[in-house]
């Protein structure tokens, strides 16, 4: 909020802070209370501060509150007062019923007849209101606004001729309907707290008023409001209708309750000054019993000590206290009953009367004291450091790790998983960010294509984040599952391209590799069966699995042709995605070292080319004995010199006793048995 | 007698001019091979008096061994050059670049949270994790911000269809944590949060830290000793705080941080806005309402908190400005972070 030097030393003097540093000092003053200056403008005859506060502080939206507020600060013991009171002039008043006390336990009218209509409001009022950015309307409502700058009190007028009857304060009935001043039309309901007369609704309390009952140039006779209504109901209107305006705003965070007689009798004052008219007597509908209520708090100075970790002396908090207006016992030694003024909404327990007296005392006064604390170790285990662990491998590994947002559009969420329905976010910043990820490849696919016309062909990234998925129909407690994945892309040549290597593409197997050796290094047996996912290429994926398990833990193909095609791409691409929490590391599994010699053996296959290698390996194995150590293929051939449907395949079979050396005649006999079982169960021949 | 040193002579020439092997083997043939010049010589000795053989014998002997002698260290002298000969020709140009593979990168969010994860693992605090998708309770309730509450207009937040909403701030893993675990309580959350604010200085998804201690014995004074120390260490150099008054709903006091700018010292600079401060982080002693959320008694322990976001720390951290470039994932930008 904007606040003029000029209109607060109407308030508090502040020629009494020294003119010649005043500014930058209220400024330091005022920030380290709390009250940053984001601002500070002089001209010749003033300066405008800007200054924020929380919502705490609500107390300090209006001059008034915050010439106070500079008074406790600067320890300045007395206010000025600018307001005079006015004589009734007439005995003209309207009936005041009040049906919701709890959201409306005061309320203040006063009539004012025979204004003039021709009246205009003064240049310094304007100038006042423009540093809120108020437009000027008309002058009696200028005044209202100014009010509320001025002493923090929103206030309504009305034109008296419109209302029939009197006043009531209750809430809307069903069917019940009102155009604001803004124009808009609203249907009320049960919750509505409204201002009506005796036949219909005039103001939505506390925010807005109706545009039937509003001032209008040939206006002589207004009614004024000046009332206390309770924050959660203006805050309720203000949410249902999505109607903020600067009474709502001070309304919900807390008008000082006590305020009402003061704000009518300097609106009436201003009201005479600018536009004449007679004024009748202050009519006040007053149900104590529903005031907010400002209940003694019990604070000791032990307590401020172990909060703050200072001493403070009798003495201190007391003048601290005096200096905050509160209201203060003393039960005994150190102990007191603090009771806040009506206009501290936001002091209600000890902690709150302690961080008054840390404000006031300095923050930066507070000494720096090491913590004694029993040491404990929680060394979180290896799984926990999974993500960390497969970080540095992708960046060993020659990956760029990116991160991307976490929501993106739906066409291309559904251009990668056309299966899966995201969440959709109700009030998203853009289309471009409404639904949320149900794979990290769409945002993979993104960086690539940002990269690549930048010139970068040869692309590799890899991603660790959430992705959420869970049941598509919204409701209470519909499932949001939050899994964190683990995904890479790999695009472009094999290595970057250097001097004595092949310029060459990668291919599955590139990728495939970079990710088995971190399955390795998880100490993970992980399976590569043929798979299926509708954006790969239906021949180039595979699904993973944990071995031993059914449950898929992620998928690893080549990019479908038909998306290639959408991004352009002339060159392969290859993703992957795992699921991190999948992956349970574990320690590793040892054996004794066999110190006796290997033997291997060498088995050339002809095979029909659908038979994949895990399945002869599996065959392999199975009929083999613990002696086997290792398979591994090192030759794999297809084309002329063998049938189009047959694929040559070149096998190394380990041997090796754990407890003595093999006798040649043994390892024959295993290869015999494997060769059996290869022809048999697969039809495969020994090439000669 | 003179004879023979004219042959020991004679042989110390000729090996020394032998200048391959094959040269030194004609050598070592013509004194000491069965025809040679010293065999001949040893022939001899049967023509001698005998009372002068063994005196003649000896002599022999020794230009034998000193003719031996020559030619091993001629034979180790050619062996040597010609090795060196051999191995010059293998030279290579050892400043051309090594082969295959480079390295990556790791994005700069994750080296701040690295360096995080050092700093408060050595004092003890453990680390948190918990869901981005959270329900009204966790992220605003449970924190002292029921419903309505003004409070809840300081962040604009996402929402669901079904009322849950995108975390748009660490809090609900302290809260999550204080309902699992029992006081004392060190521990640290880092993570993505999300707000509605898109523009120079904001993105609508972010990383922030927060961090909660409960303890007997702590104070605002204890936690003033924290924040200095961490970051000090974050940014390896003595760091002025300043602490002013703030609100939060969750904690009380509460308190805004912040430090001497760290690339001016104070003076004032682009980045501190010619302030000399830069604001850090928000921070306060934990409200006795979130206490009683979770079943703390606030009576036997308090506790303070404190969160700050990991992209301004990063941008602070390598003196950026644009924090947009954090999202772009342009790869000239991350290969800086190796």
């Amino acid at each position: 909020m904007k606040f003029s030097k000029a209109w607060l030393h109407d308030w508090v003097d502040l020629g009494a802070l020294g003119a010649s540093v005043s500014n930058d000092l209220l400024k330091e003053k005022l920030t380290a209370s709390g009250f940053e200056v984001e601002s500070c403008e002089s001209t010749s005859i003033d300066t405008i501060f800007d200054i924020s506060m929380g919502p705490n502080r609500a107390d300090c939206l209006s001059v008034k509150g915050m010439a106070r507020e500079i008074a406790t600060i600067f320890a300045i013991s007395s206010m000025r007062n600018v307001i005079s009171a006015l004589p009734a002039e007439n005995e003209m008043s309207l009936p005041i019923n009040i049906h919701a006390a709890e959201a409306c336990p005061r309320y203040l009218g006063r009539i004012i007849k025979n204004i003039n209509p021709n009246a205009k409001t003064p240049d310094w009022m304007l100038a006042r209101l423009q540093l809120a950015d108020i437009e000027p309307i008309h002058p009696v409502v200028d005044v209202t606004n100014y009010v509320m700058l001025e002493l923090g009190q929103p206030m309504h007028a009305f034109d008296l001729t419109k209302i029939k009857g009197g006043i009531t304060v209750r809430f809307a009935k069903p069917g019940e309907t009102i155009t604001l001043l803004d124009e808009s039309q609203k249907a009320l309901d049960a919750e509505a707290l409204i201002i009506a007369d005796q036949e219909k609704p005039l103001a939505l309390a506390g925010v807005m008023g109706g545009k039937d009952s509003a001032i209008t140039p040939l206006t002589k006779d207004i009614f004024l409001e000046s009332a206390f209504f309770a924050p959660l109901f203006v805050a309720r209107t203000r949410q249902h209708y999505q109607l903020s305006t600067d009474a709502s705003f001070r309304f919900e965070r807390g008008v000082d309750f006590c305020l009402s007689h003061e704000a009518m009798e300097r609106a009436s004052q201003l009201i005479v000054e600018i536009a004449g008219g007679s004024v009748g007597p202050i009519e006040a509908v007053n149900l104590a019993e529903a005031f907010p209520k400002r209940l003694p708090i019990l604070l000791t100075s032990k307590k401020v000590e172990n909060l703050l970790g200072i001493s403070l002396s009798d003495n201190e908090i007391q003048h601290y206290f005096d200096l905050l207006h509160f209201d203060w016992n003393k039960e005994e030694s150190s102990a007191w009953l603090v009771t806040p003024p009506s206009y501290r909404f936001d002091i209600t327990i000890a902690e709150d009367l302690i961080e008054e007296l840390a404000r006031l005392f300095g923050y930066d006064n507070i000494p720096e004291t090491p913590i004694f604390a029993e040491l404990s170790t929680d060394t979180p285990k290896e799984q926990a450091q999974i993500d960390s662990f497969a970080r540095t491998y992708f960046r060993d590994r020659d990956y760029h790790e990116v991160i991307s947002y976490s929501f993106l559009d739906q066409a291309s969420q559904q251009l990668f998983d056309p299966e899966i329905l995201p969440h959709c976010l109700m009030n998203p910043i853009s289309d471009e960010m409404g639904v949320m990820r149900t794979s990290l490849i769409p945002g993979l696919l993104k960086t690539m294509l940002y990269n690549k016309s930048r010139q970068q062909s040869r692309i590799r990234l890899f991603e660790i984040g959430t992705c959420f998925l869970g049941k598509q129909i919204e409701q209470e407690n519909s499932a949001f599952i939050q899994e964190t994945r683990l995904a890479g892309l790999m695009i472009g040549d094999r290595v970057k391209e250097q001097w004595g290597a092949a310029v060459q593409q990668v291919d599955f197997f590139d990728l495939k590799s970079d990710l088995c050796q971190f399955f390795t290094l998880c100490r993970q047996n992980v399976l590569f069966d043929l798979g299926s996912h509708p954006a790969l290429h239906p021949g180039q994926t595979a699904d993973l699995f944990l071995k031993g398990s059914e449950k898929k833990i992620g998928f690893i193909g080549a990019l479908h042709p038909s998306i290639m095609a959408y991004f352009k791409l002339s060159t392969q691409l290859f993703v992957f995605e795992v699921n991190l929490s999948d992956i349970v590391c574990c320690p590793p599994k040892t054996h004794e070292v066999s110190r006796f010699p290997e033997i291997r053996r060498d088995l050339s296959l002809l095979i029909l080319n659908t038979i994949p290698f895990q399945q002869i390996q599996a065959t392999i194995k199975r009929v083999a004995d613990e002696c086997l150590k290792d398979i591994f293929i090192f030759d794999l051939y297809q084309g002329k010199g063998i049938l189009p449907d047959k694929k040559s395949v070149a096998l190394a079979l380990i041997f090796q006793h754990p407890t003595r050396t093999f006798v040649e005649e043994e390892v024959s006999a295993q290869v015999e048995h494997i060769i059996l079982a290869l022809k048999n169960e697969l039809g495969a021949e020994l090439r000669s | 007698m003179l004879e023979l040193d004219a042959l020991l002579g004679e042989a110390r020439e000729e090996i020394r001019l032998a200048d391959d092997l094959r040269a030194l083997e004609l050598c070592r043939v013509k004194f000491l091979g069965r025809k040679g010049k010293l065999t001949e010589s040893l022939k001899s000795l049967g023509h001698l008096p005998v009372s002068e053989r063994p005196a003649a014998g000896q002599q022999l002997n020794l230009i034998k061994e000193a003719i031996l002698s020559e030619l091993v260290e001629r034979e180790s002298s050619l062996k040597k050059a010609s090795i060196k000969e051999a191995l010059a020709v293998e030279a290579i140009d050892v400043t051309l670049p090594g082969r295959g593979y480079g390295v990556g990168s790791l994005h700069p969010i994750t080296h701040t949270f690295d360096r995080l994860r050092d700093i408060f693992s050595r004092m003890g605090f453990v680390f948190m994790d918990g869901p981005e998708i959270e329900d009204d309770f966790y992220n605003f309730t449970a924190l002292n911000v029921p419903p309505l509450h003004p409070a809840r207009a300081m962040q604009d937040t996402f929402y669901f269809s079904s009322g849950r909403l995108l975390r748009s701030q660490m809090s609900p893993v302290q809260i999550h944590t204080m309902q699992h675990r029992s006081p004392p309580l060190r521990m640290v959350a880092m993570g993505k949060v999300y707000r509605r604010d898109f523009d120079l200085t904001h993105t609508p998804m972010f990383h922030q830290m927060e961090c909660l201690m409960v303890d007997k014995h702590v104070t605002f004074a204890s936690m003033k000793s924290i924040l200095n120390q961490f970051l000090s260490e974050f940014f390896e150099t003595e760091i002025k705080m300043r602490l002013r008054p703030s609100y939060f709903p969750f904690t009380e006091p509460s308190a805004e941080v912040d430090i001497g700018c760290i690339n001016c010292n104070g003076v004032g600079c682009r980045l501190c806005k010619n302030t000399g401060y830069i604001e850090i982080l928000g921070c306060g002693m934990v409200h006795p309402n979130v206490f009683k959320m979770v079943g703390i008694n606030s009576e036997q322990f308090r506790g303070f908190a404190f969160g700050l976001g990991i992209d301004r720390l990063t941008l602070l951290k390598y003196r950026m400005t644009d924090l947009r470039a954090l999202f772009e994932n342009d790869l000239r930008f991350l290969d800086q972070f190796k």
